[in-house]
């Protein structure tokens, strides 16, 4: 090995802390990006092999009837290679409890069937006899069906009774809802069978459901669909829906792309940090280093030979936490993708390995750290051996930055005034450890308010934006004056009808599915905030939109967006953007309920109620009613959403370890630096008098001050990554709103401290075991 | 035909508003195989003269020619080279790397040197073989201060450079170091320049150079130097 490998090799063994600390900090960024990327890479894998081994549909048509042989002819159009009908039935179950109101969708099977094959997991593989029933996994496992029981279903006014013989995943129900409204699966109270042809038959008669699967010809989907439309026609098409816009599908899609923002975003931060830390310490070594510098440059090494030898060390960090990270992320990837894989019900796994993403890693790893290591070595350039040589000539006293404001200084104490003129003299030094405190308070200020801030979402989207008990669907519309009967079934204390309608937005090139609720000009039920957070009435003419949906559309308040009705025969519209309203949960277009009546649907008509009750039988009472589609409860949705965060919980306890280490990291190491380079000034103090404990007490107070301007510096810092990070995690379902609380600023600051602390007492053991003297006589060390 | 010509050299600094003539017009002349002491006050310019000679920093004007050579034209590159192949320096702080044995101190030296020694050759020089593997800190003053003089040596240098390599040694460790020099000087011929202001050392020397304000007020023979052990202060 040559000797200056040796040197190095030396130093990393000496100050192993120190370096174990960088390389944690790499070590993480890589393992975090290795990981998210693979997972999210591993998703994707799963999701299209699970798509293509049981035949997702490229293409849905939904229509009134149609015989099968027309079917069969589709499957003669050059662009289609599988053309296949199928029966689906609104049910319900019959259960023991009268308060659930159980809705099911009865998918008819058949043999030969090549696609949306259901996945078995237990009992029967496919239906058998006209009575059997395969059970969708999910719904089996919140209602707690087990092969054998008993189904007992409603539809079309008459009562089956079912069996079921097994339980199995469907690709088309990874998320399970009923309809784009529900925004959040229920599986206790929406469920899908798989029946048998010819029981389905018997039910609804013909086919009234087409899944295509596309040939290889490349073809423009659009022209595709619009001839589809025109042949069936006379079949009465309602509704053709494309792969990427199915709802089970669109929706892991979205949770998809989230999962690849997170996995780019994440760890660009960590790693952006650890290259920031790596700059500052080599800043300092090659600072502390200048005689060493010097020898090595007297003896004949050129610059680029000693340059080398830092950015080796800046290599090795990077080469060393770039691989174990690397390998510690692929195998956390692994566990990760079978986490999420849980939480997205999918009943297979595709795990790999990609080679190309570990080298990439550590690649990425060695350039970023080089780099760093090049920016902070440059110090290297500058030292000419003759200057390094002499004892470096004292620095000019200056007055601080302090002394110019008298009635601060005067009132401080002699150490007072040693401490400040310390930590000035020296301002790069100081601001590398204030940066650290900062950096660390900022990521604590960010992973602190998170759980906060899904709960405060979901809470006051129920009680501020939103406010009512239940939210009752219809399912044929009614005259509004007729929803008055249900006051004299269940005990309200207000009601307000409403209308909602999905709806295709478009503007420019961007297009959105959402609903437009119409809700009276006085409504009770919501409250309406713009950006500012001032109260928006809701305008007599054109839409409100929230913040999100336009967002989505790339609009702002002023434009004018086309809205498409999926109904037959209604023309488009063009309507106006009055304002945008601050909406947690989901995606909304709001208007005056009289005028969606006359621009968009009929007058006086609405489809469903928003009530206010203390009634805690609401759905008992409401069963026996023909026409309630849905009975949606506030608190029941309250709950689905603390299950459905449990996921977001997870990564947020994983950030939150990975920040912790980060933080005590930078702590730490500037710690570790800034004590290291001033042996020599410590030495000096000790010689002049001073005992352990008074410098010590001196660090001490120096980096009380730091920690401080550290968080007060972290504020904004925290803050910026909080608007980031609401950027990347906003989406469909949810947009969270990141403001700490003073809760947050609490913890985030005891968390600091305790890094602060925690690295403080590491570096005490450092200091009491400094020969002061021996700094003195050897000037190399 | 002297190994050393120093000629005219001059050497300003600044200190911001303020210029400090460290040199003004040294010059002086060194034929190979002497031992030459430069003598001078604190802050005389002996180090910046030794420096400039040593390759480790440059002049303001005038020449400096080293076996003919004018080192004073060289580019950055070409002083690495000039002292990775031609100069051996002795510090005053020994300096030596503190996570390298005292061996692999002098291999650090002779990894890059053209023709080096070994480092068992010049530590067996130096008398300190059975400290090969000791590290700086497990050495005394005198001891570093004779590794420090055997990297220099090992590089198999035109010229041995020490800046006052006795100052921060006691008085008999700074005589055997001195001794060794002389010893290096009289076994290999080699050209040793060394700078001191202390007037006794300078009666070992074979010339002795006089400084004063940054220049050589003298630079004569010593008729008869006198043995390092015969020194007396
Ligand atoms: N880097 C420098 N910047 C400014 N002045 C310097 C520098 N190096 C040396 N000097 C000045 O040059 C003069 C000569 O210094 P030096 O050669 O070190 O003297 P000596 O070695 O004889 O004590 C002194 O006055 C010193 O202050
Ligand atoms: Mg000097």
């Amino acid at each position: 090995m040559k000797k200056t490998d040796t040197m190095l090799y030396r130093m990393v063994k000496n100050s192993k802390g120190q370096f174990f600390a960088v390389f944690m900090i790499v070590f993480i960024g890589i393992c975090v990006f290795v990981a998210m990327n693979m997972t999210a890479r591993n998703m994707r894998d799963t999701v299209n092999e699970y798509y293509r081994d049981y035949g997702f549909a490229d293409l849905f048509i939904e229509l009134d009837a149609i015989p099968e042989q027309k079917i069969a002819e589709l499957e003669q159009w050059p662009q289609i290679a599988i053309a296949e009908g199928r029966i689906v039935i609104d049910a319900t179950l019959n259960t023991d409890d009268p308060e659930s109101r159980v809705n099911l969708t009865l998918i008819s099977q058949k043999d030969g069937q090549k696609l949306l094959l259901p996945f078995p997991l237990s009992g029967a593989k496919q239906v058998k006899e006209a009575g059997d029933a395969l059970v969708l996994n999910q719904f089996a496992a919140a209602r707690a069906i087990q092969i054998g029981d008993k189904l007992q279903i409603r539809t079309g006014g008459l009562l089956y009774n079912l069996k079921a013989t097994g339980i199995g995943a469907s690709s088309e129900f990874i998320y399970l809802m009923e309809s784009a409204q529900s925004m959040l699966p229920d599986p206790q109270d929406y469920g899908v069978l798989f029946i048998s042809q010819a029981l389905a038959r018997t039910m609804a008669g013909a086919d009234n459901q087409i899944a295509i699967s596309y040939s290889d010809a490349s073809f423009d989907e659009e022209e595709l669909i619009s001839d589809l439309k025109e042949r069936l026609a006379p079949y009465g098409v309602t509704n053709i829906i494309k792969a990427k816009d199915q709802l089970s599908n669109s929706i892991i899609t979205q949770e998809l792309d989230s999962l690849d923002t997170v996995s780019q975003y994440v760890p660009l931060l960590f790693l952006t940090v650890a290259a920031l830390v790596l700059i500052m310490l080599l800043a300092r070594l090659v600072k502390n280093d200048r005689v060493k510098i010097g020898i090595l440059k007297a003896v004949g090494y050129t610059n680029g030979e000693v340059f080398l030898h830092y950015i080796k060390y800046a290599l090795a960090v990077g080469f060393a936490g770039g691989l174990t990270g690397a390998v510690a992320g692929t195998a956390l990837a692994g566990a990760m993708t079978r986490m999420y894989l849980q939480y997205f019900n999918i009943p297979m796994i595709v795990v790999s390995y990609y080679p190309a993403v570990i080298g990439g890693a550590v690649l990425f790893s060695c350039i970023m750290c080089g780099a760093a290591g090049l920016i902070g070595a440059r110090g290297v350039l500058s030292v000419t051996p003759a200057k390094a040589m002499q004892s470096e000539a004292p620095k000019v006293g200056k007055r601080i930055f302090l002394q110019k404001l008298p009635w601060l200084w005067q009132g401080l104490p002699f150490s007072g005034k040693l401490v400040c003129k310390n930590l000035f003299r020296n301002k790069k030094r100081t601001a590398f450890v204030l940066f650290g405190v900062a950096v660390t308070f900022g990521m604590m200020l960010f992973t602190s308010c998170m759980p906060g801030a899904i709960d405060q979402m979901v809470l006051k989207f129920y009680s501020e934006f939103q406010k009512m008990d239940y939210n009752i669907s219809f399912k044929t519309p009614i005259k509004a004056a007729a929803a008055n009967d249900l006051k004299h079934i269940i005990d309200i204390d207000y009601m307000e009808g409403r209308v909602e309608f999905p709806f295709e937005l478009e503007s420019g090139h961007k297009k959105e599915t959402a609903n437009i609720i119409g809700i009276a000009k006085n409504s009770r039920v919501y409250s309406f905030k713009d950006t500012d957070g001032k109260p928006l009435a809701l305008p007599d003419d054109g839409l409100l939109l929230s913040t999100n949906l336009a967002k989505l559309l790339n609009v702002k308040q002023g434009d004018i967006i086309k809205v498409k009705s999926y109904l037959q025969g209604r023309p488009d519209r063009y309507l106006r953007i009055e304002g945008l309203v601050q909406q947690a949960l989901g995606i909304n277009a709001y208007m005056n309920i009289q005028q969606m009546g006359e621009q968009l649907w009929e007058k006086n008509v609405i489809n469903g109620v928003y009530i206010l009750t203390a009634d805690d039988e609401v759905n008992s009472k409401l069963r026996p009613l023909s026409n309630i589609a849905s009975v949606q409860s506030v608190r029941e949705t309250m709950a689905m959403y603390e299950q459905y965060m449990q996921m977001t919980y997870i990564s947020i306890f994983v950030m939150l370890i990975f920040s912790g280490i980060l933080g005590f990291c930078i702590v730490y190491n500037s710690t570790v630096i800034a004590i290291g380079e001033r042996q020599t000034e410590f030495s000096a103090l000790r010689i002049l008098g001073f005992s352990r404990r008074e410098i010590l007490k001196m660090i001490l107070q120096e980096n009380n001050i730091i920690t401080i301007c550290g968080i007060i510096v972290g504020i904004p810092l925290g803050m910026l990554m909080l608007s980031y990070t609401q950027a990347a995690f906003t989406t469909k379902i949810y947009t969270i709103a990141l403001n700490p609380g003073p809760l947050a600023f609490l913890a985030a600051t005891i968390f600091t401290v305790l890094c602060v602390v925690g690295a403080e007492l590491m570096t005490y053991k450092k200091i009491n075991k400094l020969d002061f003297l021996d700094a003195l006589k050897n000037r190399t060390n | 035909m002297p190994i050393l010509t120093v000629d005219n050299l001059c050497k300003t600094y600044l200190m911001g508003e303020v210029e400090v003539h460290a040199l003004s017009n040294a010059s002086l002349t060194v034929e190979e195989g002497e031992f030459v002491v430069i003598l001078g006050p604190s802050g005389s310019g002996k180090s910046t003269l030794l420096n400039i000679i040593g390759g480790m920093d440059t002049a303001t004007s005038g020449q400096v020619l080293v076996n003919e050579k004018n080192i004073t034209s060289l580019n950055e590159k070409q002083l690495t080279n000039y002292r990775r192949n031609q100069i051996g320096f002795v510090f005053q702080f020994y300096n030596l790397m503190a996570n390298l044995t005292a061996a692999e101190n002098i291999e650090l030296a002779t990894e890059i040197a053209p023709d080096p020694l070994t480092p068992a050759e010049v530590l067996e020089a130096v008398g300190l073989s059975d400290r090969a593997e000791h590290f700086p800190s497990q050495l005394s003053g005198g001891e570093q201060q004779r590794v420090s003089i055997a990297r220099a040596i090992a590089k198999n240098p035109l010229l041995l450079l020490a800046d006052e390599p006795t100052g921060a040694l006691d008085f008999n460790t700074g005589i055997a170091v001195l001794a060794l020099l002389r010893k290096i000087n009289r076994q290999t011929g080699k050209t040793v320049i060394l700078i001191t202001h202390n007037l006794d050392i300078a009666r070992m020397a074979d010339r002795i150079i006089k400084m004063k304000s940054g220049t050589i007020i003298e630079n004569a023979l010593n008729p008869a130097p006198i043995a390092a052990e015969e020194i007396r202060w």
